[in-house]
């Protein structure tokens, strides 16, 4: 009786679907929360091969907090395409370039990150741009960008209750103004405060193990230099790492970005010059101003040589580093380092022999 | 030469000008070594100033650089008095390393340790006092020129810079060591004087204390004067 | 009136821990300075912890609250992190996401362990015991009288009780002594030989039933939940009883529920 009563369910909504095909196509409203809504959604998912590596597949959604994120006027399945039934096998991961269903006002088209994928996919970056063996450890688009929520990053700074009261004037939903403002502000404002950006390269350009994977030497040097010492005060008018490799005032992109060793690189022999003089930076910095040496010299490579051992293997070096100027740097912290101990050691030792003669002094005074 | 003796038992140590040369160079120094050490800042302290730490920073590189200008000023300031005036000069003349320093450095090692039984008896400055002297010329020299080097940075190939970084960097690292060891350590931080030597401040020095630490200076100040003293009598006469 | 010896005193006394203050100041300048210039290297600019190299697949590791919120594309709120609501023996093996086999129902029962204690399907009782099933706080124990929160956030769980000589006893909480037991077994594992696991395994297992109770068992009418003593409200009970087919028909073209097409 029961299975009787679910198959007569089951082939009147198959005969409603067949005159209601636009419908289904159309993501049903709230039909995704239906099971997403549930915190416990979600399951452990071991690797194969590897026994200890487990990873934790999340697919729980606060709907509310998704929709105060950049994302959140997008439908689900905009992005997780072929999610057709139940259980979603088989569903492609997300792709960026994908076209959502907004549609883009300068184009009236909808609207993709396609152009940003492709530029992406050829820089160094990029599947296609990159050298290294491994393309399995290149960085997608996730692991820069997440979907920060607008309100906590953009709302809070600019006071927008107050500032959109003129808005609200004309426009009548005060959720598409406030959106729309913030959007506007997030965009003309500063992207990422230098620090954040720091942080954000090195946490791979810094990996040791990462970078030797991919021939590349980690980089460690930018933490000597008196840029990365004003952007630990929060300074953000010298140059963080994307001011020198991807400089938008020099209509380079992030997304772009390439080799020095390319031509067209902002950072390359030839181009070096003009990414230093960059307005707001060393305007006036003469020719010789960017020769030679790198502007993050990597004293880890004095360690390795002096202790014998090369970083990264000849033949898998990328970059072929002339480590002549990081070593006479070395040199003279080492001679400073000898001075010091002998000076102030020697000064210290003196002071404690004459505050035992002193002593021995008024021993024999007061004797 | 002024500092004669002033009255009975206070002899000057120094006169008004180097006590004023002194202590610009002992304020200077010291925010020079604090606004450049926060560079060195680690973390926490820069958590600390939280909002403020931007400010704290175009502060620090402010300060820094006036400070650093009023010590080049102090600097050749000094190189003009030892040459032009009559006490800089004696002063210079006396600064003057002599073969003495080092048998002074020796037999006053023997008697800390106790192999003998005085103290070699010193001059006006002793092989301590002069080290520290010529330490400064040197250490002066190297932040300067560096120090200037990286004010202009625009005008160096990148590698000066770092070289002149470095420089920098370890003559501050000394000098602050060698201010705190071998200066306040010794000078102030010393028996005879404690709490402090108040020869800066009042530019005096005890009769006692000059026949104990610079024997040779006292006896050379006490003969000089016998002999003015003879000469004004002379003159008398 | 102090006398000049003691104000004398005092003053110099003064004196001393000043100077003191200040050496032990300038001693802590100075070892730092030797700090930075000998052993620590570069300034400790802050270069880890942005972004993790793991956000594609978070690994199973304690996570703190914000960075977590920042390194899911969805922005999860902190519930995912607390857990599941119960202090059951189960959970301390079997973790926050204990079905791991069956790959399409694993989620879905992933998200029902949250809000039912394990005992409400992997026990079945006779047909003889009557078992009452209710929502009970986590803490204290008691029943909770409406549902408020998150969905399937209620501050507590679904608890089989199992009446015995009219009072009812929790079904989720074993007996002290297989408590016990068990407590004991998971702090000794590693020191157990094979043989001795297996049974200590079998031994706490036991109790379960081979089959499970499988979704069409409840969420149908007159399953073995009752939803309206479950506190639901009515509309919800009409829901949960046929599992909400309709809108999922609506949402999807090609559809299976394991309980309608797929063979058990």
């Amino acid at each position: 009786m029961k299975a009787q009563i679910k198959v007569l369910v089951f082939l009147a909504t198959a005969i409603q679907l067949l005159f209601t095909t636009p419908m289904c196509l159309a993501e049903v409203d709230g039909s995704c929360t239906m099971c997403h809504k549930y915190p416990g959604l979600g399951r452990i998912e071991k690797a194969e091969g590897e026994q200890a590596k487990k990873t934790k597949r999340l697919f729980y959604i606060n709907n509310k907090l998704f929709e105060s994120t950049y994302h959140g006027k997008i439908r689900c399945k905009s992005c997780h395409t072929g999610v057709e039934k139940i259980p979603h096998t088989n569903a492609p991961a997300v792709d960026c370039a994908t076209n959502c269903h907004i549609v883009d006002p300068s184009t009236n088209r909808s609207f993709s990150h396609k152009k940003i994928v492709d530029d992406y996919n050829n820089s160094v970056h990029g599947e296609a741009g990159s050298r290294i063996k491994d393309k399995s450890d290149l960085p997608v688009c996730k692991d820069c960008h997440n979907n920060k929520t607008y309100h906590d990053t953009v709302g809070k700074q600019t006071d927008s209750i107050h500032k959109v009261t003129v808005c609200k004037e004309c426009h009548e939903s005060e959720e598409f103004v406030q959106r729309f403002y913030e959007h506007i502000m997030y965009r003309t404002s500063k992207r990422r405060p230098s620090k954040d950006v720091v942080k954000l390269c090195s946490t791979c350009h810094a990996d040791q193990e990462l970078m030797k994977k991919a021939g590349l030497d980690a980089v460690v040097g930018f933490t000597y230099t008196f840029h990365a010492k004003a952007i630990k005060f929060g300074n953000e008018e010298v140059a963080n790492c994307l001011n020198c490799h991807a400089p938008y005032d020099l209509g380079f992109s992030p997304h772009r970005i390439t080799s020095r060793q390319e031509e067209h690189s902002p950072v390359s022999i030839e181009n070096k010059i003009m990414t230093c003089r960059q307005s707001g930076c060393h305007v006036e910095a003469i020719d010789e101003f960017s020769l030679g040496s790198r502007v993050h010299p990597s004293p880890e490579k004095i360690r390795f040589l002096m202790s014998g051992e090369e970083p990264v293997p000849e033949e898998n070096q990328v970059i072929k580093d002339p480590t002549f100027q990081t070593k006479v740097v070395g040199w003279i912290q080492l001679f400073y380092k000898v001075l010091i101990t002998v000076v102030v050691g020697g000064l210290g030792l003196h002071r404690l022999l004459d505050m035992y003669a002193s002593r021995r002094e008024r021993r024999i005074r007061g004797h | 030469m002024n500092d004669t003796v002033n009255n009975k038992s206070q002899f000057i140590r120094l006169t008004r000008s180097q006590r004023i040369q002194h202590i610009i160079l002992m304020i200077s120094t010291t925010l020079l070594i604090i606004t450049g050490f926060m560079l060195q800042a680690d973390r926490w302290f820069i958590s600390v100033l939280g909002n403020a730490s931007e400010a704290v920073f175009w502060w620090r590189g402010f300060i820094h650089r006036v400070a650093g200008v009023v010590v080049t000023v102090i600097c050749v300031y000094h190189l003009i008095y030892v040459v032009v005036s009559k006490e800089g000069r004696s002063w210079f003349l006396d600064m003057l390393p002599r073969v003495k320093d080092i048998v002074d450095a020796w037999q006053n090692i023997m008697y800390m340790l106790g192999f003998r039984k005085e103290r070699p008896q010193m001059d006006r400055f002793f092989y301590l006092e002069k080290l520290e002297y010529w330490s400064v010329y040197f250490g002066m020299f190297v932040v300067i020129v560096t120090g200037t080097m990286m004010w202009t940075e625009y005008l160096w190939p990148k590698f000066y810079i770092d070289v002149a970084g470095a420089f920098h960097l370890g003559e501050a690292t000394l000098a602050a060591l060698a201010i705190i060891v071998g200066h306040i350590f010794s000078v102030h931080y010393n028996p005879h004087v404690y709490p402090m030597n108040r020869a800066f401040i009042d530019g005096m020095i005890s009769e006692d204390l000059m026949k104990e630490e610079h024997r040779l200076w006292y006896e050379r100040e006490m003969n000089k004067k016998e002999n003015q003293q003879n000469g004004v009598d002379d003159n008398a006469k | 009136m102090p006398s000049e010896d003691t104000k004398h005193c005092l003053k110099c006394l003064a004196v001393d821990l000043l100077m003191g203050l200040v050496f032990l100041a300038l001693i802590g300048f100075g070892v730092w300075l030797i700090y930075i210039y000998f052993l620590r290297g570069p300034i400790d600019i802050e270069t880890r912890g942005f972004v993790s190299r793991t956000v594609r697949s978070e690994e199973v590791q304690p996570i703190h609250v914000e960075k977590y919120r920042l390194s899911h594309f969805h922005n999860l709120d902190d519930v995912v992190l607390k857990g599941i609501p119960s202090e059951s023996l189960c959970v301390k093996c079997h973790g926050d996401y204990p079905h791991t086999k069956e790959k399409k129902t694993r989620s879905f029962f992933n998200a029902h362990a949250w809000f039912m204690a394990c005992e409400v399907c992997h026990i079945r009782p006779d047909n003889a015991e009557q078992v009452n099933y209710l929502w009970l706080e986590a803490d204290t124990g008691e029943a909770l009288t409406t549902l408020n929160g998150q969905p399937g956030v209620y501050g507590g769980q679904i608890v089989p009780l199992i009446v015995e000589n009219q009072a009812q006893k929790r079904l989720d909480i074993l007996s002290v002594t297989d408590q016990e037991f068990g407590e004991e077994f998971i702090k000794l594992r590693e020191h157990l030989d094979e043989g001795q696991v297996k049974w200590s395994l079998k031994k706490i297992h036991k109790p379960l039933a081979k089959q499970a109770v499988f979704c069409d068992e409840c969420h149908t009418r007159d399953g073995l939940l009752d939803f309206s003593q479950l506190l639901y409200s009515s509309q919800r009970v009409l829901h949960l009883q046929s599992l909400d087919m309709a809108s999922m028909v609506k949402a999807y073209e090609e559809f299976h529920l394991p309980s309608l097409l797929d063979a058990r």
